[in-house]
């Protein structure tokens, strides 16, 4: 036995000899002509992965002397993405079968071709489920018999190249596995091109397919193939669904030369973020930016646990505020705070709510059923949220938009126009600023130095200073309402 | 821009952090496809992993995005992805292949209401099954479990080094409520963060067995394009990768894949005590369950009810041996979490009635109010 050299042998497992695939069967062959072509294009070969899913074609990964990668059923594709991205230096060629690739993988297969991934694929097409036993599937060509349609499948096949073209597949090829020539040299003219580069082998399978379509053997279908074959320069797709009676065409249906995905991220991501590489491997040097983030607050303020909940409608900037006061008191103040939205399909419409806790201590229940203060900025959210307010709660709201009535005893209320004070500013979007700035006045739980840095980190660049003025009118405006009060 | 590791105090959502925590950790392959409430961590990962060089990449559905990461990993990246309940359990195959393969990689499943669609932006803790046997066959993989968005971080990087370290994939069983809570988070300076990467292959290349182990059953990995030219599939396969289809090869390497986390479960185990020392109740939990369990026991210990809590950082696997000795020194064992009885099944399992074992169940959508914890935890102590 041991005299007996696979010629590809430099690129072929010959300790894995002899192989799975029943006489006749065209997926050998076309291994060979792949690793034959593979040899010719005088690459580094070790920089070459071949991924396959599950079935016939699919053993094909481990008969290659090369990293091969046997994978889940309809996967590969999928798979060899994710390979390709995490190292960019690798060529990562799918090879596997019809029901592999375009029915139970249809889905990845089409979304490779739409962003041009850099991947070869070649597609073995026998037309049926060989390793389980010769089933139809999506390839299948209408009226033939398999072990489940064995009265004729009355489906219409997938017309692959049709297919492959639509999706937006750069190089598209089909052959058959009668066309050795023709497949060496779509794979060199693949290996040219980058994007998703699909060939399509229509292949023999006798034992399976052929047996019960009048071509039992592997001869018979090379036979049928030759015969039934229309080589043509620049063919339609719309001609290459394969029927029986019809001639199945074969040739290069796309060579478009888009950008493959690799390139396209590079042009739209570099200029953006600076880097020159984008690779899952981390090999990628990044120059280090000097960005920092606030140190840790050494001595912090004591407060007792404060729980706040805030409500108003979108676009007032409830979010915001609580945002700010989280910061404030997590970042300036070195004290904890927990902050959470209203997260749900409610939260949509209407009046909705975010809460924040601040406290010296660590704090274990993260919501809030009693606010101990609850701020308003509009009636929806009073009538919303009213039946959580109980005695002791102490309430701020826009004096303007939320009359409150009908509150239990021992509830304090501190008001202040706050949208119309925003207008006054400039812009009533600050309303939610002014707001903080008349709650930093009349309360202490926050310091008005870690309110005002969290306020300037939280806002868009540039409009710091106008938000601080918002902040200013409201703080003013707590502290004389405080004076009157004393 | 160009900054991995964003040194300093934050105010961060659980989502967030978990993110800042993988790229701290090194990860810089994403691979995902959107699903409430875990989409934080995709959006902050498509923004930040390109300012580092790395790759995010929206894939068609959760399979894709499973095998991509499986396949990035065999690649050499530290890969992940994220996903809630349903996205969860359409990747469990290929979730499998990552056992079968030995391919590190972390799945960040952010818990929501369940089964089927349920509550899509509210908090489960109902995937604790699906975490150790959502794939089918026997396995053992890691999963942790953070109850805070210091945690999502902090974790994140353990997870990343659990998956490296054991060449499993890591699941990292978060929830909708830690997600979508901002607290302080800490980011340490670069070099205080310790990263693990695997093993790689380093011998010589010719007859190089890519699944031979040593003893701790952890293989050498040959990153693929290192010139090894290995064969690595989800079939059975011996020590060379080449499938072997024998009930004697199976009985070499499934028994391995288990072994290789039973054995070095010790090594791999974390677990929090509070108040435990003179415990007659103790309350076992995890995740955002944690911080209602120590409310519970802290306001116990002040009515002088001798509560404790054993709180699960790696809820797989699990902490046999604590669960054991622990039930030899306590009246009770109650377990707390966001689902009808998951972990309890494992308590009541370890425990074989040594002492007694409650559930305080929750079907989920809020987390347990700390009242009606410590009400039933009352009842519990007069009844034992």
């Amino acid at each position: 036995m041991s005299e007996i050299k696979h010629p590809s042998g430099k690129l072929v497992r010959e300790d894995r000899m002899p192989h799975i695939f029943c006489p006749g069967c065209g997926i050998g062959g076309t291994i060979s002509n792949i690793a034959e072509a593979l040899l010719e294009s005088g690459q580094d070969l070790d920089k070459f992965t071949v991924v396959s899913g599950i079935g016939c074609s699919g053993r094909a990964a481990g008969y290659f002397k090369l990293d091969g990668f046997h994978t889940t059923h309809g996967r590969a594709v999928a798979y060899a993405t994710g390979q390709k991205l995490a190292n960019p230096d690798l060529n990562v060629i799918v090879f596997s079968g019809d029901g592999d690739l375009t029915t139970i993988g249809g889905n990845h297969l089409i979304h490779a071709a739409r962003r041009n991934m850099d991947l070869i694929v070649i597609c073995i097409n026998n037309f049926n489920y060989g390793m389980t036993g010769g089933q139809m599937g999506g390839t299948t060509p209408t009226l033939t018999k398999t072990t489940t349609s064995v009265y004729g499948n009355f489906e219409t096949p997938f017309n692959v190249p049709l297919l492959m073209t639509a999706c937006g597949a750069n190089y598209v090829a089909r052959w058959t596995s009668a066309h050795s020539h023709y497949i060496k040299k779509s794979f060199h003219e693949a290996l040219e091109r980058e994007g998703f580069r699909f060939i399509e082998v229509i292949s023999a399978c006798p034992i399976n397919w052929g047996r019960r379509n009048k071509m039992r053997t592997g001869i018979d279908l090379v036979k049928f193939f030759l015969n039934q074959t229309v080589v043509k320069e620049n063919p339609d797709p719309q001609d290459a669904v394969i029927q029986m009676d019809t001639p199945i065409l074969c040739g290069v249906f796309a060579d478009k030369g888009r950008p493959g995905l690799l390139r396209s991220m590079h042009e739209v991501l570099s200029p953006k973020v600076k880097v020159e590489k984008f690779r899952g491997d981390g090999k990628v040097e990044v120059p280090e930016t000097k960005e920092e983030a606030p140190e840790i607050v050494s001595s912090p303020k004591k407060v007792e646990q404060v729980k706040i909940k805030l409500g108003g409608l979108g676009g007032q900037g409830i979010a915001l505020l609580g945002l700010i006061m989280g910061r404030a008191t997590c970042i300036f103040d070195g004290n904890e705070a927990v902050y959470s939205q209203e997260y749900g399909a409610e939260a949509r419409g209407g009046a909705s709510a975010s809460s924040v806790i601040i406290s010296s201590e660590k704090i274990d229940y993260p919501y809030i059923k009693v606010p101990d203060v609850m701020v308003l900025m509009a009636q929806a959210a009073f009538r919303k949220y009213k039946s959580e307010i109980q005695p002791g709660c102490t309430l701020f709201i826009d004096k303007d938009l939320v009359k409150p009535e009908d509150l239990p005893e021992d509830v304090k209320v501190y008001a202040v126009p706050a949208t119309r004070m925003a207008e006054e500013v400039g812009r009533k979007v600050v309303a939610n600023i002014v707001m903080l700035g008349f709650i930093s006045a009349l309360t202490d739980y926050i310091s008005l130095d870690a309110v005002q840095s969290a306020l300037k980190m939280s806002v868009p660049k540039g409009t710091e200073e106008f938000n601080l003025k918002a902040f200013q009118a409201g703080y003013e405006y707590g502290e004389k309402l405080k004076k009157e009060e004393a | 821009m160009g900054k991995d590791v964003l040194t300093g105090v934050h105010f961060m959502s659980g989502n967030h952090a978990c993110a800042e925590g993988a790229i701290a950790a090194g990860c810089r392959y994403y691979a995902g496809y959107p699903i409430t409430p875990s989409n934080e961590i995709a959006e902050r990962m498509s923004w930040r992993l390109p300012q580092v060089g790395g790759i995010y990449i929206q894939m068609e559905d959760e399979i894709a995005s499973m095998a991509a990461i499986v396949g990035a990993s065999w690649g050499g990246a530290k890969s992940m992805t994220a996903t809630s309940g349903p996205g969860f359990s359409l990747m469990q195959e290929n979730l499998g292949l990552a056992v079968m393969t030995e391919a590190p990689c972390v799945i960040v499943d952010v818990q929501r209401g369940s089964p089927s669609t349920g509550l899509p932006t509210l908090v489960a803790q109902a995937d604790v099954m699906q975490a150790r046997w959502g794939s089918h066959g026997d396995y053992a993989t890691i999963s942790i479990s953070p109850s805070s968005p210091q945690e999502c971080f902090d974790f994140m990087i353990k997870a990343f080094n659990l998956a490296e370290t054991w060449r499993v994939p890591v699941v990292m069983l978060s929830d909708e409520s830690i997600a979508h809570l901002s607290e302080r988070v800490v980011i340490p300076e670069k070099k205080d963060i310790k990263t693990v990467f695997r093993k790689v292959a380093t011998g010589p290349k010719e007859g190089f067995l890519p699944f031979k182990v040593g003893d701790d059953l952890v293989p050498e990995m040959p990153i693929a394009g290192t010139g090894y030219r290995v064969h690595v599939t989800g079939l059975t396969h011996d020590e060379r990768g080449y499938p072997d289809l024998s009930h004697r090869m199976h009985e070499q390497l499934v028994p391995r894949l288990v072994n290789k986390i039973k054995q070095n479960a010790e090594k791999i185990i974390e677990y929090e005590e509070f108040m435990i020392d003179d415990a007659e109740i103790v309350l076992i939990t995890f995740g955002v369950s944690t911080r209602i369990c120590r409310a519970v026991v802290k306001r116990a210990r002040m009515d002088g009810l001798k509560l404790g809590m054993l709180r699960l950082i790696t809820v797989w696997p699990f902490p046999e041996q604590r669960v054991i000795e622990l039930s030899k020194q306590v009246k009770a064992m109650v377990t707390v979490e966001i689902n009808l009885g998951q972990l309890a099944l494992e308590v009541e399992r370890v425990v074989k009635g040594r002492c007694e074992t409650y559930l305080i169940p929750n079907a989920g959508g809020e987390v347990h109010e700390p009242d009606m914890v410590y009400a039933r935890v009352k009842e519990i102590a007069q009844n034992s």
